[in-house]
């Protein structure tokens, strides 16, 4: 447990120590913020005329898959990067290194999530607007995020550098939100939550597929001791 | 080391297989949560009252094709579940059944006799929009009797419009109309509203269909409106407080109404008329949704109706009554009432203002041409003196009024407070600012406007309790450009706020903690 918060103590320090993370966490807010009050799409509130963030939660999930893997792929590049890697296996175990490089890639993740929050919050002033579904859509977001965490950090320990990680994780990304198989996309599970409508289902699945990341990842930071 | 790694392969393994089987097992558990204020994803009471009364199974063949596109999956997942919910709701009485028409050569054919065809919906592939043609359909079954919903796509109130289809099916209880309002005075001494008088012509055909009831509003009487499915009603300024109450807490329960309100007391006989005197009702009107102008609308692009009466003293022909014609954009084409009707005259009608109270969507569905104009106070009725128009300009003569209203009047103390509703289902009204609709039938039309306004009304009333996705839609409030601007400015700054915080929380942390930037 020490080693695991040692290990997400020090991924949320560098997250907040490079420049980088408050570029991607601005453009992460800004872009949702351009989709509901500036672009002139049916997204934004203006033309709909609606207190609704449907048009938000319709783009969330693609700026995820970008933010994310950004996000992501410094937690083990930076490692191969420094030469730091093998120090690291040699100072804890396999699960401590994944759950931490998670955790604290994760509440990253959150902080990122949470610079959105001035939108509802601006679309409130608006009208009446019903938090519920807006409810539903963070937290769809925010196991949406873990996913695609768990994914990315998991591609992240074959890939040699940080530039093939962030490809390699947008590309497993995409796959998973163009599948075929309403019951594999996690886009088409995101939705529901979007609505405002919370199916356990889409809970375990988004919990289990992030499980299932996670132990991939452990697996292959095992094979590499 | 290769057998610990593959000890480690093995456990691991073990552990993904479990963790994607518990997963898996997941997905058979039904719990759910409709975070939705109105619990729009949500099966409401009226469908589940209404899927326990089934004597008979219902089936509900969903039938579609077998890989829809994936902009139609979500939609298609939503429905599954909401149907599955019906299911649920009605034990064994509702088999809810998937099929692939294209699979089953029988079943296409057999639909193909019906008349049912594929939907068409465009679809990307390769870059390139194209038009697919594919099974998206709904089959209900009853006994003999069946309702199709033969493209998906245009189910845009899931719930209400299913739930309306099996109470079309089940449904053969006599549907109720009141008709209520003072039976009003005119100068000559006799009443006009009386079952016997000027209503007969409406009650003759209204009866046709439904069972129809006058409740005449008389002072010192309660309203009692038990075991009416929609209503026509008039004379609002005249009904006492009691009455107002009453009228108001059926109309929260959610049944729906046509409100006759005219701006302009008048009496056709004796050409006499004057401005009503604003009371309590008008406000009451305001939070509805509208108000109601003191004039009287003219206009001259309308055919001559004569308007005469068979008593002495004869009122002459008035040529001036607005007649709404659906070719001219009058009568509101997405209404179910207008449905086929071409033109309708409204006699002595004022025009209708939107007040638009928060939670209310309002639509115009009856409205002058443009070349009418107003007479004002003091009006003139004979057409030989008429003044003429000092400005042309179009009026809404009719709206249509939906949403879930808080109660205006205060409960009176000597009635129950168990009963009181303090905020409403959601309710349709729809206004209209003549009092004459009833009783000067003068046109077939008119007679077809009240048999269609009451199919729509009963039809809503029986599926009163769904929340319905336009009711959902909250609209912004108005809002000037400079506000606008301001709120698209204070967007980029929200998304910049954050981060900032962040960064500039953790510069002192890190100066207070000296802590070495490069670690």
């Amino acid at each position: 447990m020490i080693a695991t918060l040692a290990v997400a103590q020090k991924e949320i320090r560098h997250g907040l120590n490079a420049l980088f993370f408050y570029l991607i966490a601005v453009v992460f807010a800004a872009a949702p913020a351009f989709s509901l009050f500036w672009n002139p799409a049916p997204t934004n509130v203006f033309i709909s005329n609606h207190t609704s963030l449907v048009g938000f939660f319709q783009v969330l999930p693609l700026f995820l898959t970008v933010f994310v893997p950004a996000l992501a792929m410094r937690a083990y590049g930076e490692e191969h990067h420094a030469g730091s890697f093998e120090l690291l296996l040699t100072q804890a175990g396999d699960w401590p290194i994944v759950l931490g490089k998670f955790l604290g890639s994760f509440i990253i993740l959150l902080v990122g999530l949470a610079a959105t929050f001035g939108l509802p919050l601006l679309v409130a002033q608006l009208g009446d607007l019903d938090w519920g579904p807006v409810f539903g859509g963070y937290l769809g977001a925010v196991l949406f995020g873990a996913v695609c965490l768990a994914v990315c950090l998991s591609a992240g320990v074959f890939c040699p550098n940080q530039t093939s990680s962030f490809v390699v994780s947008l590309c497993l990304l995409g796959t998973l939100m163009v599948l075929p198989v309403p019951a594999l996309n996690i886009q088409t599970r995101f939705q529901n939550f979007a609505e405002g409508l919370v199916l356990f289902p889409d809970l375990g699945f988004f919990i289990g597929l992030t499980a299932c990341f996670l132990t991939i990842n452990r697996i292959a930071i095992g094979l590499r001791r | 080391m290769i057998i610990r790694h593959r000890s480690i392969m093995l456990r691991n393994l073990f552990g993904l297989l479990a963790l994607a089987g518990l997963a898996a097992a997941t997905q058979w558990i039904p719990l759910r949560w409709d975070l939705t204020e109105e619990g729009r994803h949500t099966l409401s009471d009226t469908s589940r009252k209404m899927v326990a009364r089934l004597e008979d199974v219902l089936t509900i063949e969903v039938l579609v094709s077998e890989a829809p596109p994936a902009h139609l999956r979500p939609h298609l997942q939503r429905l599954t579940t909401l149907l599955q919910q019906y299911s649920q709701a009605g034990g064994g009485k509702v088999d809810l059944v998937v099929r692939h028409p294209a699979n089953e050569q029988d079943l296409e054919q057999e639909l193909e006799k019906r008349g049912l065809k594929r939907a068409r919906v465009n679809q990307v592939r390769d870059d390139r929009l194209e038009m697919v043609e594919l099974w998206y359909a709904l089959r209900l079954r009853y006994g003999e009797h069946e309702e199709v919903f033969a493209d998906l796509t245009q189910l845009r109130e899931p719930e209400y419009q299913l739930t309306a289809a099996m109470l079309r099916l089940t449904w053969d209880g006599p549907i109720t109309i009141g008709l209520v309002g003072p039976p009003l005075s005119y100068g000559n001494g006799g009443y006009a509203y009386t079952e016997d008088g000027n209503l007969k012509t409406v009650i003759q055909s209204l009866s046709e269909t439904y069972a129809v009831k006058v409740i005449p509003v008389m002072p010192g009487e309660p309203l009692v409106l038990d075991g009416l499915d929609a209503v026509f009603v008039w004379g609002l300024d005249r009904f006492e407080p009691v009455q107002h109450y009453q009228f108001e807490q059926w109309l929260l329960a959610g049944h729906p109404a046509t409100l006759l309100v005219g701006g302009v007391a008048l009496d056709p006989v004796y050409a006499v008329a004057e401005s009503r005197a604003v009371t309590d009702v008008d406000s009451w009107f305001d939070h509805l949704g509208f108000r109601v102008e003191r004039a009287l609308v003219a206009d001259q692009s309308s055919a001559r109706v004569r308007y005469t009466e068979s008593k002495p003293p004869v009122l002459k022909a008035y040529p001036l009554f607005p007649e709404l014609k659906a070719a001219g954009g009058g009568l509101g084409q997405e209404e179910r009432a207008h449905h086929q009707i071409n033109s309708l005259v409204v006699p002595w009608c004022s025009p209708l203002t939107q007040t638009h109270p928060a939670g209310v969507t309002t639509n115009i569905i009856g409205q002058s041409s443009e070349q009418a104009w107003l007479q004002k106070e003091t009006y003139q009725l004979d057409p030989a003196k008429l003044p003429g128009p000092t400005q042309f300009d179009q009026y809404a003569i009719g709206l249509k009024l939906g949403g879930r209203y808080n109660a205006y009047f205060p409960r009176p103390e000597h009635l129950p407070a168990e009963n009181h509703l303090a905020r409403g289902e959601h309710t349709t009204l729809r206004v209209w600012s003549s009092e004459f609709l009833l009783t000067s039938i003068r046109k077939a039309g008119t007679l077809v406007w009240v048999n269609q306004t009451a199919d729509a009304m009963t039809r809503q009333s029986l599926t009163v309790g769904i929340p319905r996705r336009d009711n959902a839609a909250r609209p912004l409030k108005a809002l000037t450009e400079s506000e606008r601007k301001r709120t698209r400015l204070l967007s980029l700054l929200a998304a910049l706020l954050l981060p900032a915080l962040i960064g500039t929380a953790h510069l002192c942390y890190r100066r207070l903690r000296s802590v070495d930037p490069y670690l």
